[in-house]
């Protein structure tokens, strides 16, 4: 079951670039860019830090399909 | 050495270098080892021609499974560092190239019970599967990056 993710529009209303945001989470921007674009699941570790790093549920970052 | 080779130059290892630059000393110590793990694995098949430096092919044989462990060890090291693309990347083509590896050498192994092909190298394994897995390597790249 494919996992959506709003990290792009997260990331667009901090106005980070995926290099900064990937810098922050101590990944590639190639990871951050697959994750935005659904080709990559993060690991839970990795989905806890982004949600730290934005200071949001990370619920709201990923979720199930409706 | 041509494993570690395939898997720099052969595909998109490095698609971060930011990534790659952590643990560098590692990955150059893995290559070194893993050069000087051939040059005694040379020493270990060559039965022709008289050793080189002196040595024995009991002692090449030796010194190409200690710097091959050695080469294992501290790439595993310089994985380490890496993230979880990354690990997903080596996990899929490591996983993928042993298993189709093993699936050749047993149908090269029968293919010969038969006479329908030559003896298998005792080396043959390593080239096969480092070809293999630089295959399943560049696959994983263009699937998830």
């Amino acid at each position: 079951m494919a996992v959506t993710s709003h990290l792009r529009e997260l990331r667009g209303e901090r106005g980070l670039t995926q290099e900064g945001l990937a810098e922050l989470a101590g990944v590639s921007r190639q990871t951050i860019n697959s994750i935005e674009t659904g080709r990559f699941e993060p690991s839970l570790s990795l989905a806890l830090v982004l949600a730290h790093l934005f200071g949001t549920p990370v619920e709201r970052i990923f979720a199930l399909p409706e | 050495m041509s494993s570690v080779l395939s898997s720099i130059f052969g595909s998109r290892i490095f698609y971060n270098w930011r990534m790659a630059r952590r643990g560098w000393p590692y990955l150059v110590g893995c290559l070194l080892a893993a050069g000087a793990a051939g040059a005694f694995a040379a020493i270990a098949r060559n039965s022709a021609h008289p050793a080189p430096f002196g040595l024995s092919r009991p002692e090449g044989l030796a010194g190409f499974v200690l710097l091959a462990l050695v080469s294992g060890f501290l790439w595993w090291r310089f994985s380490s560092l890496q993230d979880e693309m990354f690990h997903r990347i080596q996990n899929y083509s490591y996983g993928w190239g042993a298993a189709v590896t093993v699936a050749v050498l047993i149908v090269w192994g029968i293919a010969n019970g038969a006479t329908l092909a030559p003896s298998i190298d005792p080396f043959a394994p390593l080239i096969v599967f480092a070809v293999i897995k630089g295959f399943f390597w560049t696959r994983a790249t263009r699937k998830w990056l």
